[in-house]
């Protein structure tokens, strides 16, 4: 993963903290200024992700990327969705019989990025070389 | 009582329990090295590794002690589940492929080998076992108490036995996983581990469709657990049954400490061939996220029947899947569903004690600078002794079932993600800096978890998990001490 796809997720990360602290702004909930602290956890897993991919190449390095940066602003804007629908004010509408942030959290957090990122893998796959750092120990023991 | 009213029920659980013995009568055919006896001779496909890591990290905490969390703290435990949709790939992204490579080499059969493989570093190996080990014994004491609460149940144990019901069914539970498991080791593991997922994945599937369908649909199931006194609208609401530090510590700590978990990265080793990879975390997401299922429609479904007056208040929050399945399922489905339980619990508590046996026969002693002998033999053996001490310490322990598995995640999580996740694939990180994050890991969450049950926690740690606050710190003392350090061309 290049330094620049890494960029991109955290601009990802950014601007749905701050699409999450406009939210927060306008909406009466219960949690003020957290909506900060839910996007940059949200956001930490896809940091890692992004980082410490095994390297690819050409078109499949930059689908790769793609599906990060979509990944962690559907986790990051769902987990900031549920926090910011919570409280008294959490409107009244249902989802599949389900209240908002819960259907939020059930459907969005687990269906979507299982689907992209599971999806994304698979597409983007490929049996390259291993990083530096373990093709040297594949050196120091003989195998790989 | 269930044994003589519905037999059918018993004789389900019976028959499955006689399956997986057979399994690793089976087995122990084929374990001949130490190979096949810690990671099944390295020859396993895209389903059979799909299924068995799934199998292995789903356990009694997610079949038993889910429903049970969630009957207690309503749906912020469901944030424990919310990683689930990114984690399979974040495990085949960033480790799978780094820890089947090295584990083509000639010795590389456990966490603590690919330390030593990667560093050379003895005193890292070392911590690495004894993290896998402590972790492991804990993990086993949850499932061993969990298969003890499902089979309580099934038989009807605690009429006929009264307090000795529990532990009584613990050794039943326990002496079936160690004979399959000191049969076959691995192999033995991986194939009931491929059984068991699917029956899980049954299991949860027809649970969901009883639970939605006894509660009257999700409308009216929310409408129940909502106009409660007991429950309340508050019940609902993600964010709104804990402090806010520890929903986001259950975000944190199962998304990122899923790095850390041996009974999953331990699978990669195992893969035949690496392109296998490429499927994989469909595979794993998708059972995953199917197997959810039982803990999201039972931990609605419970209280609803509770609040409603359709089934009593529950005596322990771990009986809400044993209670709904003996008073709502049909006998077959309930028969089935005990069989997915007791696979949930097994499949996880046979690999960690293959984990913990690989610790004590293999690592430590290969961290002391000796060679082990006889590892087929001695690995029979410890499965055996472990085996007897998780059940005591379960015993002892007395705890809920999904809190002794968080505090088992959150040991491996907060010892071995950093370690995992990032010193593998950077260069800057050195066999001091591994062993130094693993020490503060281990260290800072065995602590604070000790200082909580002493009722010694200070004020303003409120709320904050202790695995997530110990992941938080190993991390950084990695990334720290990374930072400082210059790039090692040697890699060791």
């Amino acid at each position: 993963m290049t330094a620049g796809s890494g960029r991109k997720a955290v601009l990802a990360g950014l601007a749905t903290t701050v699409l999450a602290l406009a939210g927060s702004l306008t909406t009466a909930g219960r949690l003020g200024g957290w909506p900060l602290a839910v996007a940059a956890v949200g956001v930490l897993p896809f940091l890692l992700m992004a980082w410490g991919a095994d390297p690819a190449s050409g078109h499949r390095r930059r689908a790769r990327t793609v599906v990060l940066r979509l990944a962690a602003l559907w986790v990051t804007g769902c987990l900031a969705a549920v926090f910011l629908l919570a409280g008294e004010t959490a409107p009244s509408w249902t989802l599949l019989g389900l209240p908002p942030q819960l259907a939020v959290l059930l459907l969005l957090l687990v269906v979507g990025p299982l689907l992209l990122l599971g999806l994304g893998h698979a597409l983007t796959f490929e049996d390259d070389s291993p990083s530096e750092p373990v093709a040297r120990a594949e050196r120091r023991l003989g195998g790989g | 009582m269930p044994i003589l009213d519905r037999p059918l029920i018993a004789w389900t659980a019976v028959l499955y329990l006689l399956g997986m013995v057979g399994i690793g009568l089976w087995a122990a055919r084929r374990t001949r090295s130490p190979r096949d006896f810690f990671i099944a001779g390295q020859s396993l496909g895209l389903l059979v590794t799909g299924l068995a890591t799934m199998s292995a990290a789903f356990s009694g905490f997610v079949f038993v002690g889910g429903p049970g969390l969630t009957y207690r703290m309503g749906t912020s435990s469901f944030l424990i589940c919310a990683s689930v949709g990114f984690t399979p790939a974040l495990l085949c992204w960033t480790v799978g492929r780094r820890l089947r490579r090295l584990a083509a080499g000639a010795d590389v059969l456990t966490l603590s080998d690919v330390v030593l493989a990667r560093w050379g570093d003895r005193r890292a190996a070392g911590l690495t076992a004894v993290a896998v080990l402590l972790g492991s014994v804990a993990y086993l004491g949850a499932q061993i108490q969990a298969v003890g609460v499902v089979l309580e149940a099934v038989f009807g144990a605690r009429e006929w036995l009264g307090a000795l019901g529990l532990p009584a069914m613990m050794l039943v539970g326990v002496a079936v996983v160690a004979a399959y498991s000191v049969a076959g080791g691995m192999v033995a593991g991986v194939y009931t581990d491929l059984v068991q997922g699917l029956l899980m994945m049954v299991a949860a599937l027809g649970v969901f469709a009883a639970a939605v369908g006894a509660g009257g649909g999700m409308e009216r199931i929310v409408e129940s657990v909502a106009a409660s006194e007991r429950f309340g609208p508050g019940f609902l609401d993600p964010t709104a049954g804990v402090p806010l530090w520890t929903a986001l510590g259950f975000f944190f700590v199962f998304s990122i400490g899923t790095l850390g978990q041996p009974q999953m990265l331990h699978k990669f080793f195992m893969l035949k061939d690496p392109r296998a990879l490429r499927w994989m975390p469909l595979v794993l997401g998708g059972s995953q996220t199917v197997c959810l299922l039982l803990w999201v429609g039972l931990g609605l479904t419970v209280p609803a029947l509770v609040a409603s007056g359709a089934l009593p208040p529950l005596a322990s929050p771990d009986e809400a899947t044993p209670a709904f399945l003996l008073a709502f399922a049909p006998d077959w489905l309930a028969g089935l569903a005990f069989a997915g339980l007791l696979a949930a619990v097994m499949s996880t508590a046979d690999s960690f004690l293959n984990l913990a046996a690989a610790a004590l026969v293999r690592d430590l002693p290969r961290a002391l600078g000796r060679e082990p002998r006889d590892e087929v033999g001695r690995g029979r053996w410890a499965v055996a002794a472990l085996a007897i001490g998780a059940a005591v310490t379960a015993w002892l322990y007395g705890d809920l079932v999904a809190l002794l598995g968080t505090f088992a995640f959150g040991t491996l999580a907060a010892a071995l993600a950093p370690a995992m996740g990032i010193g593998l694939a950077w260069d800057r990180v050195s066999g001091r800096t591994i062993a130094l994050s693993i020490a503060c890991g281990l260290g800072i969450h065995l602590a604070l978890e000790l200082a909580g049950r002493l009722g010694a926690l200070p004020a303003q740690l409120d709320g904050v998990l202790p695995s997530a606050l110990a992941l938080g710190t190993s991390l950084l003392v990695l990334l720290g001490a990374g930072w400082l350090e210059s790039p090692n061309p040697r890699g060791a």
